[in-house]
């Protein structure tokens, strides 16, 4: 695999290492096999990809439960990630860059699926009643909840994920999406209220 | 999480202790991006094959041109023609 020429000129971050000034953030294990990622060295950047894909699939199951598209999905984040490598400032660890990586993709990817059903006219059906959270295995707690935010449009609905699954707070995900924090909060209260609608039109009790 | 539901709330942390399936995307991933710089490069390829062969035209043309300038013959026979 050759570099493309948009990466064989080293960021910053990278020149500044190795004059002996070091990122706090970035492993060193990290820096060496982005830098050799940028010179075009692939058995560099399979590394890269190996030591995050677990990672990162766990953030893509947020997004899809089909497990052919979950590999699509991780594919492309790291697709994105070796074309856009030059971009990586090395002000945040690797895997944060990636997560915002990931974060679009699985956005996208909700977009086009929102898109596809708004032309095919898909309705939902009625949703089944929760399962028992003391009983229900993670995965169909995982596959209800998914079912449940499908019905939100995908700005909501990742919001709502973020916040949710992976706990981020209103700077990180303005931070993951690139929306201001106020946008954040402003989705994120409609997102809730949309929600709950949801549950009472569902027929889940309320609070 | 605020203001959810209690059930969800529930069914949320149960749902973060989902584990992905293994998946190695490795090759695929190297695979794509070698896929993508071959078809980045060829319609370089294409315009360099299309230059080397007008070049060759144009280098042939041209000697055959020189070829009837420069023989002497050829004027001969031009002289020599009944019209």
């Amino acid at each position: 695999m050759s570099a493309p020429a948009a990466v064989r000129r080293f960021p910053a971050w990278v020149m500044q290492e190795t004059q002996g000034s070091m990122n706090p953030h970035v492993t060193d294990e990290d820096r060496r096999d982005i830098a050799a990622s940028l010179l075009g060295r692939d058995d560099a950047f399979a590394r890269l990809v190996r030591r995050y894909q677990p990672e990162i699939a766990r953030q893509m199951l947020r997004f899809t439960r089909d497990r052919v598209l979950l590999e699509e999905l991780v594919q492309e984040v790291f697709v994105q990630a070796y074309l856009g490598l030059r971009g990586f400032k090395g002000e945040a660890p690797f895997l944060h860059w990636l997560r915002r990586i990931a974060t679009r993709v699985g956005y996208r990817h909700w977009r086009n699926v929102a898109r596809e059903r708004a032309f095919a006219g898909a309705l939902h059906g009625q949703m089944q009643p929760p399962p028992e959270a003391e009983t229900a295995s993670p995965s169909e707690a995982a596959q209800y909840l998914f079912r449940l935010l499908e019905q939100l449009p995908p700005r909501d609905r990742l919001v709502l994920t973020l916040q949710y699954f992976e706990e981020c707070g209103t700077q990180e995900i303005a931070e993951r999406t690139g929306w201001s924090r106020t946008l954040v909060k402003v989705c994120a209260f409609r997102a809730r209220n949309r929600l709950k609608r949801l549950l009472v039109e569902a027929g889940i009790s309320g609070d | 999480m605020q203001q959810t539901h209690g059930s969800i709330d529930a069914l949320i942390a149960r749902a973060r202790e989902e584990s992905p399936p293994p998946i190695d995307v490795t090759h695929r991933v190297l695979e794509t991006l070698r896929a993508r710089a071959l078809s980045a490069s060829a319609p370089l390829l294409v315009f360099s094959a299309g230059s080397l062969a007008a070049a060759l035209t144009a280098l042939a043309y041209g000697f055959f041109l020189i070829q009837t300038i420069t023989d002497p013959v050829t004027a001969l026979f031009g002289a020599a023609a009944p019209f």
